[in-house]
């Protein structure tokens, strides 16, 4: 176990730091000058030459990557080129609230999907399973941002029970924070919710299919005895890994609804940056986040070894 | 105490089975004996009534007083595990991954007993000492993936006889496993049926195994009863045509209308080897134990030399794991050996340029145990049997095509299907007109009719004799089945643990084993024709 967790750590510092050189580089390749951006198009050479040194532009490739990277080691991230504050502010600032976004969205979809997917895979081939499939087919099929749309309507605009759209900071109170984060996190959730439970769902009936659930039923055991207690853990491992990738999707591919919202997340920081070629901030956030999907990936493994003995496969 | 009376069943249109008749007392072994698709297993099912949702079952199980088809799934639940055990073919997957061996036992006995956790684990730690898994070294939070085949074997036997049942119904319990593992299964659920007096419904393909572990033989086929009666007379009267057409199929041995040819008659005649390998050792790479030190590799095989001369039927037995098919994968240059010599008509394959192997490779060919698996389910069979070609860059005409299929007694519309329109029997004909397809010199036979049925085995192995007299074929003939050795095979070789422990002329090494390990090899192995020697005095 602990030699299982070594090497997935190991190889989780090296995709890391593979990650950072690729991104160095694709900044480097993406057309348009910061300086250039930052002064505007009537700027002298003499101008744009003194503002590239002093934020080190002129620097050769390695020094500036070897800075950037050392920089992030002791939690410097370099300052904003548009907003001039630190990035690790800016960055900061947005996490507070995708991050909770995400978590909540993850929170729902596995509350929703899981129970829904055990629910159809017991009633296989009957109404309830085939009523269950058809409902997940649309939330797979309808955009979020529509479905967004929507909710918005219905709630904020026809009930008036949430806000319409922004985030009104931690500092207004958690529950009007909340408030403002159910909707989003909701329309985010369930599409993600569909996808689960259709993978929970055919995973349980994989495992349902297999010879020790025989070995099981012969014991004496009831159709729902085995399904809870022999089923449900092996049909767990598909459902993890999914699990993971959603958040990891969770956490930064929420632009379009950040943007139906009017949050200030992460994704539409990621956005302006891009738009304004900030590029620190665009290298910064995407190391960040490269670094948290590795992360979760590196629990996921963990939760794997969890939940299957035989990857903790030491004792001899 | 289980009378099975006028029970057919029905899955859409098809019967499986047809007014089946079956009784099992207590202390009595029934061997229920047949052919796969004869409803053996499904019999099984039905007494369960764990069968497919699709099926209607008439007629009555009678177990107890009680008719088991009108019972509750309630009642059912009460009675399976309790009064009624069941052990499976496939030990590998039939027990739960992620719990550990003492959760699944104990499950079974809480289920029905109600007991406390601790009295449970006293009763599992009881019933895995009785099958011969003593706590002291199985532990009971072992997984299944840290037990061999044989001991998970064991604990399914745990499992189903933990509540002492009236009843234990064992499907093809050791097919899965080496001989000698077998013995000891079979002998396993023998002293269960003497101890507890349980009765013991013990389902095979096998009727070596049935001969030799069971009281009274049940013969099915295709959903019907042949016959039923006492081992004893069922083997000596033969009275049913399917009987004896089953015991001839079983010990059915090709006639040879040619000398065997064994490495000492050849030597003798100063033939030079076709096939001739020396000291050839294959290695795979070990779990590495630390990060800083190399793993230590498994040396598969382990420094095996041996000739095949033209004409040779080598076999090469041993238990699984022994290391029998990477060498045959090595043979065929599928996998690098680590050291070692091989040679192919006078060429060194090791060192042997792309164009060579590809040359050798026309003239040594491979078929596989499991001929399914090795077909693409999407080819017709013409681009299936040609395949070889496609390496040789040859085209086969249509009318070489269809005599290949001839030779293995296909017929020419044949050509057109697909592998899934062919019996298992008639797939593995397929597989060796592939290998025919280029006129090999050797055939490399890996477990060739251990999937197949008794009666198919035999059609295979005179096919295979056919050819080997017709075209001069050699064999390298893989196998864990001493009974296919002794009909088919010139020469031996025993395998164990990668290296070569014991070789000669079938007959001399059979009847006169000089080596422990083969000693219990063949005493392991059930020998039908002894019984039947037995049966007739």
């Amino acid at each position: 176990m602990t030699y299982f967790l070594i090497r997935r750590f190991t190889s989780l510092l090296i995709t890391l730091a593979l990650a950072t050189v690729v991104i160095f580089a694709v900044m480097e390749i993406v057309p348009g000058d910061p300086a250039q951006i930052i002064l505007g198009i009537g700027a002298t050479d003499e101008t744009l030459a003194a503002l590239r040194q002093q934020m080190g532009l002129d620097q050769p490739l390695i020094t500036r990557y070897l800075q950037w990277v050392s920089g992030m080691l002791i939690g410097d991230f370099g300052t904003s080129y548009t907003y001039a504050v630190p990035v690790w502010e800016l960055i900061a600032e947005r996490t507070i609230v995708s991050l909770p976004l995400a978590l909540i969205a993850l929170a729902l979809s596995t509350i929703i999907a899981i129970p829904t997917g055990i629910f159809a895979a017991s009633w296989r081939g009957k109404a309830p399973d085939t009523g269950i499939m058809g409902l997940t087919q649309m939330g797979i099929a309808i955009p979020n941002f529509w479905f967004a749309m929507l909710m918005v309507y219905v709630f904020a605009v026809m009930f008036q029970l949430v806000p319409a759209g922004g985030f009104p900071g931690w500092q207004a109170g958690i529950f009007v924070a909340l408030k403002s984060l159910i909707l989003p996190a909701i329309a985010l959730a369930l599409p993600q919710a569909a996808i689960l439970a259709r993978v929970t769902r055919s995973a349980l009936l994989e495992s349902l299919g297999e010879d020790y659930i025989r070995t099981a039923r012969a014991k004496g055991l009831t159709r729902s005895m085995v399904l809870w207690r022999h089923a449900l853990r092996n049909a767990l491992i598909p459902v993890l890994t999914i699990m993971g990738l959603q958040f990891a999707f969770l956490l930064a591919g929420t632009i379009i609804i950040e943007n139906v919202f009017y949050l200030p997340g992460l994704g539409r920081l990621i956005f302006q940056a891009i738009t304004q070629r900030d590029l620190i901030v665009v290298q910064s956030t995407v190391v960040l986040l490269v670094a948290t999907v590795i992360l979760i990936n590196f629990l996921v493994d963990i939760a794997y070894a969890w939940v299957d003995p035989r990857l903790h496969a030491e004792r001899s | 105490m289980l009378s099975i009376r006028d029970l057919s069943l029905t899955i859409g249109d098809t019967t499986i089975l047809n007014h089946i008749e079956l009784d099992i007392s207590p202390g009595r072994v029934m061997g229920l004996v047949g052919e796969s698709g004869s409803g053996k297993s499904i019999t099984a099912l039905a007494i369960m009534q764990l069968l497919p949702n699709a099926s209607t079952t008439s007629g009555t199980i009678d177990f107890d007083g009680r008719n088991l088809l009108q019972a509750t799934e309630k009642q059912m639940c009460a009675l399976r595990g309790d009064d009624i055990g069941m052990v499976f073919q496939e030990p590998m997957t039939a027990l739960n991954p992620v719990k550990t061996i003492g959760e699944q036992i104990a499950e079974g006995i809480r289920f029905h007993t109600g007991a406390s956790g601790a009295n449970a684990r006293d009763r599992t730690i009881k019933i895995l000492e009785q099958v011969g898994l003593p706590v002291a070294k199985f532990p009971l939070s072992r997984y299944p993936h840290e037990l061999s085949g044989g001991q998970r074997q064991r604990v399914v036997i745990a499992i189903a006889c933990a509540m002492k049942p009236k009843l234990l119904i064992a499907d093809e319990p050791t097919t899965a496993l080496d001989v000698t593992i077998q013995a000891q299964i079979l002998d396993l659920l023998r002293n269960l049926v003497d101890e507890n007096k349980m009765g013991l419904l013990l389902i095979s393909h096998d009727l070596g195994v049935i001969a030799n572990t069971a009281d009274d033989i049940t013969i099915i086929r295709t959903g019907n009863i042949i016959e039923a009666g006492s081992t004893h007379d069922i083997l000596r009267n033969q009275s049913h045509p399917y009987t004896s057409q089953l015991i001839e199929a079983s010990t059915h041995s090709p006639r040879r209308n040619l000398k065997p040819v064994t490495a000492k008659s050849s030597i003798a005649a100063k033939t030079s080897p076709l096939l001739q390998v020396n000291n050839l050792i294959c290695e795979y790479p070990g779990r590495r134990k630390s990060l800083f030190r190399k793993p230590t590799a498994f040396r598969a095989v382990d420094d095996v030399s041996f000739e095949i001369f033209p004409g040779q039927t080598l076999a090469l037995v041993g238990e699984s794991g022994c290391g029998k098919s990477t060498l045959a994968r090595t043979l065929l240059r599928v996998q690098e050996p680590a050291s070692g010599e091989i040679n192919f008509e006078g060429n060194n394959l090791l060192t042997a340029s792309r164009s060579q192997i590809f040359a050798a490779r026309r003239h040594m060919q491979i078929v596989f145990q499991d001929p399914y698996g090795s077909f693409n389910p999407r080819h017709k069979v013409a681009r299936i049997v040609s395949e070889p070609m496609h390496l040789a860059a040859e085209k086969l005409t249509r009318l070489e095509l269809v005599d290949a299929l001839e030779q293995v007694g296909l017929q020419s519309d044949d050509l057109e299907k697909y592998p899934h329109e062919f019996s298992g029997g008639q797939r593995q004909r397929l597989a060796i007109a592939r290998a025919l397809v280029t006129k090999p010199r050797l055939i490399i036979a890996d477990e060739p009719v251990s999937a197949l049925d008794v009666s198919i085995r035999a059609q295979v192995l005179d096919l295979l004799n056919e050819l080997r007299e017709k075209f001069g074929l050699a064999y390298l003939f893989i196998t864990h089945d001493l009974g296919v050795v002794r009909a088919f095979c010139d020469d031996v070789m025993v395998m164990k643990e990668g290296k070569i422990i014991e070789r000669g002329a079938v007959s001399q090494i059979f009847d006169h084993p000089k080596t422990a390990y083969t000693r219990q090899l063949l005493a392991a192995s059930p020998n039908l024709q002894t019984i039947l020697k037995q049966t007739k005095t």
